[in-house]
């Protein structure tokens, strides 16, 4: 019998991809939609006192975000127990104050969209160069190829204003996280993912803290901002190219090939 | 659970903890089988023939025995939509700028990971005998961020002799198996190759692996009655191991010339994690030869549980099959809660199978999901 020619395999595939045309296929896990086996996020007063390598366990399921970011004792809990952590005095080593930095990053990142924003920033540098965002015009045009859909079609603004506030405050986290690499030599503690992650979360942290409002603001800079992207705004813009130690030491020690110079 | 029972199974845990106390751990590599995973996963404990080399060793019992000429399997990781589709086909076939390649990588990367394996074997398997021989290589780039992403690459080279018994308990048969399995696994290091440095770089010959071999046994059992099938595979028992440490230029350079680097000092104490499953089939009679339904229930790697806190419902795979008129089957299965289809041609001695699946990498249903496609063929004689 002659064997059946490998052209065979084309209509299996396909017919195989058929049965799964719709993204509801890909997207539903059964288990979780009936609340099977979830992680169950630990009262406020719980998170207040836990282990950053307990806080950091937790991390790993994306519903310990989500239950952070409907919680907000349980969000100050957090981030509270973490910042004494990598605020000086730190308590802990290097690879405690590192792994605390980058976590509170990530959870003022992963409560928002600002992780949305994160993410979309290597397509952002792939249109504007991190290197040419000297003028107020360009970095609103960078920040506003960061951002998703559903932020731009949020008319109201409180989306953008969420996730700019969290960068914002992450900031503080970077710069402990930056002085610690520097502190340690250069040398990061953090996994390859983990330091990758925060050298791009960074990126846009401290573009962000390189905004000034010259003129016309609300004394809210998200505000003006979101008003600057939407063409509504009267607030005249500035940004001056971030030129911090800690920055560096984070892009250094993540091997980024973006910087602002 | 009974007390021997329950003696037993804690038995097996400090047994397992044992071997791999303070070990860097290596986790078992399995090809992805197409038919398997459009059953949601759930044949490992219930497979037979050439599938009883990764599987269970119980199927070497079995009163038939089956050459495997050739099997070769492939899968990619890659949510197959149209505009996925394009984004992979754009980047794999070249010439795209660095920025560009990077910005097309990250929707692939953050959303699903992007990757994919290869497995090839052959063997006989069958009348009380396994003796095959079976590669398997899986690589995945993934990762929250694209400055975060990770290349994570395992290789393995299997050798598998076996034996299997049929024993006769009153009416029912239950089929018994064990092997030998020497094998050579090279893995990158523990979290993967940092990828802006390998796509800044291109150069991968600098990036550093673990390899080494290793010698593991594997044991299964299966109980026929009447139209169900229960079936037991215990895999990768083995003590720890040393992995060597070397560059992949050093591997490479060590392999061409006939021998391998010796481990050095930064060699690591090595362990894989032994593998349980225990799963049970019913195939109801409905009209013989013409439409022949299947059902599949197993419980996989129940000491996930003990050693990494997974939820108890990340064991549960679910499958259904109907083989239409003994040449096609139509395949549908909950892999940990996630859904996932197939289809096979069984065309004489060559069979032909193709599946779309998704898998669960965190620690509970829905945490941590990544699709797939699989794609196999194997001539069997």
């Amino acid at each position: 019998m002659k064997p059946p020619s490998g052209g065979l395999a084309v209509p299996l595939l396909v017919s195989a991809l058929l049965l799964s045309s719709c993204d509801a296929f890909f997207s539903t896990n059964l288990f979780q939609k009936a609340g099977l086996g979830q992680q169950k996020t630990p009262s406020a007063s719980t998170l207040a006192s836990m282990s950053v390598s307990d806080l950091k366990s937790l991390a790993e399921s994306p519903s310990f975000y989500s239950d952070l970011s409907s919680d907000s004792a349980k969000k100050t809990a957090v981030l509270d127990n973490l910042s004494g952590v990598f605020t000086p005095p730190a308590s802990g080593g290097a690879a405690t104050v590192q792994e605390a930095a980058a976590l509170y990053a990530q959870v003022e990142l992963n409560t928002t969209d600002a992780a949305a924003m994160v993410s979309d920033v290597v397509s952002a540098v792939a249109t504007t160069n991190l290197s040419s965002l000297d003028t107020g015009d360009n970095i609103i045009t960078f920040l506003k190829a960061t951002l998703p859909s559903d932020v731009l079609s949020d008319s109201s603004g409180a989306k953008f204003e969420a996730a700019v506030n969290a960068l914002i405050s992450a900031q503080s986290a970077y710069a402990a996280l930056g002085q610690s690499i520097s502190s340690n030599g250069g040398a990061t503690t953090l996994g390859t993912a983990d330091i990758g992650d925060a050298a791009q979360g960074a990126l846009l942290s401290y573009a962000l803290a390189g905004i000034s409002i010259t003129a016309g603001g609300s004394g809210d800079t998200a505000k003006d901002l979101w008003g600057q992207i939407t063409g509504t705004g009267s607030a005249t813009v500035s940004f001056t190219t971030p030129s911090d130690s800690n920055l560096t030491a984070i892009l250094d020690a993540a091997n980024s090939p973006y910087t602002f110079s | 659970m009974n007390k021997s029972a329950s003696i037993v199974t804690l038995a097996l845990l400090a047994t397992f903890s044992f071997f791999g106390a303070a070990a860097q751990s290596f986790p078992p590599l399995l090809p992805k089988d197409a038919a398997a995973m459009g059953l949601g996963g759930s044949f490992i404990s219930l497979s037979s023939g050439y599938s009883s080399f990764y599987g269970n060793p119980a199927g070497f019992a079995s009163d038939k025995g089956e050459f495997t000429v050739a099997d070769v399997k492939t899968w990619a990781y890659l949510k197959p939509t149209a505009s996925n589709i394009s984004a992979a086909a754009s980047l794999l076939g070249g010439g795209m700028s660095e920025d560009d390649t990077i910005s097309t990588l990250n929707g692939l990367l953050t959303q699903n990971g992007f990757g994919g394996g290869f497995s090839f074997g052959l063997g006989y398997a069958g009348k009380g005998l396994g003796v095959g021989l079976y590669a398997v290589s899986d690589e995945v780039a993934s990762g929250n961020t694209a400055m975060g992403s990770t290349l994570s690459s395992s290789t393995m080279i299997n050798a598998v002799i076996g034996l299997g018994v049929p024993v006769k308990l009153g009416g029912l048969r239950l089929d018994i198996g064990g092997d030998a399995r020497p094998y050579y696994r090279m893995d990158s290091v523990e979290g993967g190759w940092g990828l802006p440095d390998l796509l800044t770089n291109r150069d991968l010959s600098s990036e550093p692996v673990y390899a080494g071999f290793n010698l593991a046994m594997d044991f299964g059992a299966s109980l026929q009655v009447n139209r169900f099938r229960f079936g037991l595979a215990l895999r990768d028992i083995s003590p720890t191991y040393l992995m060597g440490r070397y560059t992949i230029g050093e591997l490479l350079t060590g392999l061409s010339s006939g021998g391998l680097p010796s481990p050095g000092s930064d060699a690591a104490t090595a362990s894989t994690p032994p593998f349980i499953a225990a799963g049970a089939a019913w195939q109801p009679v409905l009209v013989p030869h013409i439409v022949e339904p299947a059902l599949y229930l197993e419980v996989q790697d129940p000491v996930g549980i003990y050693d990494n806190g997974d939820s108890v419902w990340e064991l549960l795979h679910l499958g259904a099959e109907v083989k239409l008129i003994n040449l096609v089957s139509l395949r549908a299965g909950i892999n940990r809660g996630w859904l996932s289809a197939g289809v096979g041609l069984d065309l004489f001695f060559m069979k032909i199978d193709a599946s779309v699946f998704t898998e669960e990498l965190g620690r509970h249903p829905g945490d941590d999901p990544r699709t797939g496609i699989a794609l196999q063929a194997a001539i069997r004689l």
